[in-house]
């Protein structure tokens, strides 16, 4: 019997087992299992087992992040270093067979510290002419036979020759001689060195995992939240090794930050990086074993002009079982109307909007008892962004009856996410207009599913989503107090059209769907097979 | 094979006697075992530095040997790899260049880290692994590595089983470690656990025993921490007030910070372990985890002495006949305490419990047991 396709999700991100990576890899897994692979979780090295479901294999190995923010912590502990087409080369089979050495086996496994050179672990003796052999190679390689044949001749007749015939030979074979690849002194607004070296990184984290679970051809490897430097190490093990597997990558992060302001004519880092990595891809240009995708049309166009690299649009998934059969029962005689905002507390995601949406309502819904606002208050007291920290003070101050906070000692679990967004009446996504132009929404895309009415920024992705009738657009902060207002007061209308919406989109957002998108060969693959 | 067979005998943490670990008694036994057989035994090992007061008394011990050459490395401070690595390296340079040269009737090696030099012995009939444990179990175990990524730990044990792949025969002191091995064709496996190698064991009379409870243990973590919670958990609040006293024996006094009249601490003993044994009513082990197989359980068996032990001083152990009394402490304290308490109160139940001990030894850990499945396993001439 053949072996079970593995489909790897790689969420080097995923610092613990909650929050929005830890539930759209769940949901990925499980309609991969369905679907018949044998799905294969990985995670950050800090991230801790347990909450895992049993069936799920689950590795969590990376040393790099997302957003590579803090310093590349010291793992010395980490000690394997696993290339992965070498892995495989120096199978201990081959050892045996004498196709590879003890120490070609070591060495594609282990990180050997520098300092136990004393023990002169070197594989090949080094004799005057393995010297003579590897210059000429290292010459032929990086310059050319034209290079080569001069520097031969120079050697030989730089006793006998005169320098004029020399000169003469010199300008004869320049025209062959390759030229030294200029680079382009551009000034970077990023840690070139410190990029490089998470990228070589994760390519050795992810060469790992690929050759410890015997990756091949058939399997499919898949980035939820992918950066550009995982694309270039991708593309490197995919010019390295012949049996890699299958490859796809999803941006989901826009690539202008309109909070950011920043000089005139500079680039903000993250797009900065990934005009270097998408650079670098052009030069060979891309895999056919790699696909790239977004998770929104909008986001898809941007990044295609932004890179000229094509890419793909995926559905956004979600723990749909939790969601599935869950219908809004509209509040009964004196029971309050549950608005509530949900995600991450961040400025872009409007949450130091939410004192002025408490000043608004406050005599007329809250004081008199109609509506609750139920938030996820899950503020970091140091890292959490200032205008955040602060509003979730003022946020305090108001009577308790007023505001039930969620999270408050840090992220929800997946039962009190979901038992939070399932118990909504509206759910309120007061985001930045310009930063979700083109980004999706977790948080829409499960709200819309449970059949909430809601309340998101007009132009965007999420107004773009949000099915006729079962919520309202507003367009800055005033325009967002009076919407929701009117959401309160014609909630029934709303929660209405909701309902009938739910069907058709769990439908459209199924991550089965996804898994057939990622998976389906492209045309470029198929020609190649 | 033929008489008097020709061995080379590998081990990586030497010298190893006087005995300071399991794995050091284990490996003595091998040794008693190669003797018997008038075997002509190279003996390769690494040397410990902190083992350096022990060579003179080693070296009298194995002068039997035909040759003995130790390897002076940074070993103890290696990782996984890099143990690897130069156990590998040192196989290409003299001495071990030349030995390795040989027509060897049987290469056998201590730990897994040691491949590389049954891989360089091209001539060896045999190449023998004696696992010891399973060491991606024992890295984050023994040497307190439990933050070390899963992901390494998996890679340790795929690296490990790679490994057994270089020997025609395995053994295991640990019949579950056998059972967890995944099984390639060709390859013997035998799980045979190790047994005291020297003469003169016999149940003593524990009427004028002065030492109440007794725990004889190395300095490993399990060890340490397993004691600490006894301390802590069982000796304190249930066995102190009932005047009950606690000697402890071992290196594993030296990083144990208790000081408390009622508890001995006698360090590493380097007379006659019987006349501890000799001296006490009730043998404890109080381990919470560890791998391979608890050779300080068997001491005591060897002994004849009343043992209390948890689930883990028992692991990978046949113990059919109930040759002592195990309880979960972590779990149930206070049971593990009143079964102290009553043994100590009842010499009549002690020996009774004492000579079952005696009959488990005599029955899976006898010298003659272990010879016997020894030569069967390894088709040497009995």
């Amino acid at each position: 019997m053949s072996e079970q396709k593995k489909f790897y999700i790689i969420n080097n991100g995923m610092k613990d087992l909650r929050g929005h990576y830890f539930e759209t890899s769940i949901s990925i897994a499980e309609a991969a299992r369905d679907m018949g692979w044998h799905p294969i979780l990985t995670g950050h090295a800090t991230c801790e087992l347990g909450m895992v479901p049993e069936w799920l294999e689950f590795y969590p190995v990376f040393r790099t992040d997302h957003w590579m923010a803090s310093k590349i912590e010291d793992q010395s502990h980490i000690e394997t270093l696993i290339n992965f087409a070498d892995y495989h080369q120096a199978s201990i089979e081959q050892v045996k067979v004498g196709k590879a050495t003890f120490q070609q086996f070591i060495n594609s496994r282990f990180y050997i510290r520098p300092e136990l050179n004393a023990w002169n672990i070197v594989p090949v003796k080094q004799t005057f002419f393995t010297r003579i052999t590897h210059r000429i190679k290292e010459v032929y390689d990086n310059d050319g036979l034209a290079k080569l044949l001069l520097l031969t001749l120079k050697k030989i007749f730089r006793e006998c020759c005169p320098p004029l015939i020399l000169k003469i030979l010199k300008k004869a074979l320049s025209p062959f001689i390759k030229k030294p690849e200029l680079i382009k002194p551009n000034k970077l607004n990023f840690d070139l060195d410190h990029e490089l070296h998470s990228c070589i990184l994760f390519k050795n984290d992810l060469s790992k995992i690929l050759a410890l679970t015997k990756a091949t051809p058939s399997d499919f490897v898949f980035l939820p939240t992918a950066h550009g430097r995982e694309l270039l190490a991708i593309s490197q093990i995919c010019e390295e090794s012949t049996f890699a597997p299958r490859f796809g990558l999803e941006f989901r992060h826009a690539l202008d930050f309109p909070f950011i302001i920043l000089p005139l004519g500079e680039e903000h880092a993250y797009a900065a990086q990934h005009r270097f990595y998408f650079e670098r891809i052009k030069e060979k240009g891309l895999s056919n074993r790699i696909r790239l995708f977004t998770d929104t049309k909008e986001l898809a166009e941007d990044y295609t002009n932004f890179s000229g690299l094509p890419f793909d649009v995926l559905p956004i998934p979600f723990r749909q079982d939790f969601l599935k059969n869950h219908e809004v029962i509209p509040p009964i005689l004196h029971e309050k109307l549950r608005i509530v905002y949900i995600g991450d507390p961040r400025e872009e995601k409007g949450f130091h909007w939410l004192p002025f949406l408490i000043d608004f309502l406050a005599i007329d819904y809250l004081k008199t008892n109609k509506v609750v606002l139920e938030i996820q208050a899950s503020v970091h007291p140091v890292n959490s962004e200032l205008k955040c920290i602060n509003a979730l003070e003022i946020l305090k101050s108001y009577p308790k009856e007023w505001i039930k906070f969620h999270g408050s000692n840090g992220p929800l679990n997946p039962e009190s996410y979901y038992q939070l967004l399932s118990n909504a009446h509206a759910i309120i996504c007061p985001y930045d207009k310009l930063t979700y132009h083109s980004r999706s929404s977790g948080t829409l895309t499960e709200a819309i599913a449970a059949g909430v009415p809601t309340i998101v920024p007009a132009d965007t992705w999420l107004s773009n989503q949000q099915p006729t009738g079962s919520g309202l657009t507003f367009d800055g902060l005033q325009d967002f107090l009076i919407k929701t207002k009117q959401l309160i007061d014609k909630y029934p209308e709303f929660l209405q059209k909701a309902k009938l919406a739910k069907v058709e989109w769990q439908k459209n957002q199924d991550p089965k769907d996804l898994i057939m998108e990622v998976t389906k060969e492209s045309l470029q693959e198929l020609i190649a097979r | 094979m033929k008489e008097n067979p020709h061995i080379l005998y590998v081990y990586p943490f030497g010298p190893f006697y006087p005995i300071t670990s399991g794995s050091d008694l284990l490996a003595n036994t091998h040794l008693e075992y190669f003797r018997r057989k008038k075997a002509k035994v190279d003996l390769l090992f690494y040397h410990r530095p902190e083992k350096v007061n022990q060579i003179k008394q080693f070296n009298e011990m194995y002068s039997w040997c035909n040759s003995i050459h130790e390897l002076q490395t940074p070993w103890h401070e290696l990782r996984y790899g890099e143990f690897l690595c130069v156990a590998d390296y040192v196989t290409k340079i003299e001495p071990l260049k030349s030995l390795l040269k040989q027509n060897y009737d049987l290469v056998f090696n201590n730990y897994c880290l040691t491949a590389p030099i049954a891989f360089a012995a091209k001539k060896a009939k045999i190449k023998v692994l004696e696992t010891v444990d399973h060491l991606f179990n024992a890295f984050p175990i023994s040497l307190g590595k439990k933050n070390q990524p899963t992901c390494d730990l998996f890679f340790y044990k795929k690296v490990e089983f790679d490994l057994y792949k270089i020997f025609d025969k395995i053994l295991f002191i640990n019949q579950s470690e056998l059972d967890d091995t995944p099984k390639i064709n060709g390859l013997s496996y035998e799980c045979i656990p190790p047994a005291w190698p020297f003469e003169n064991i016999t149940q003593k009379k524990t009427n004028n025993s002065n030492v109440d409870v007794l725990f004889i243990g190395g300095g490993n973590k399990p060890n340490l921490e397993g004691l600490d919670f006894f301390y802590n958990e069982i000796f304190f609040p249930y066995l102190r007030n009932k005047s009950i006293n606690l000697t402890v024996v071992g290196k594993v006094c030296n990083s144990w910070y208790v000081e408390d009249p009622m508890v001995k601490k006698l360090g590493f003993y380097s007379g006659p372990i019987s006349e501890i044994y000799d001296s006490s009513k009730v043998v404890i082990i109080p381990i919470l985890e560890g791998t391979g197989l608890s050779i300080k359980t068997i001491e005591a068996f060897a002994f004849g002495k009343a043992i209390v032990s948890t689930p883990s001083g028992t692991r990978g152990m046949n113990i059919t006949g109930n040759p002592l009394v195990t309880i979960d402490m972590k779990n149930n304290p206070e049971a593990f305490a009143k079964a102290i308490i009553d043994l100590i109160d009842n010499p009549i139940k002690r020996d009774e419990l004492g000579k079952k001990a005696l009959n488990q030894f005599q029955k899976e850990h006898s010298f003659e047991v272990y010879s016997y499945r020894m030569d069967k396993f390894l088709e040497l001439a009995s």
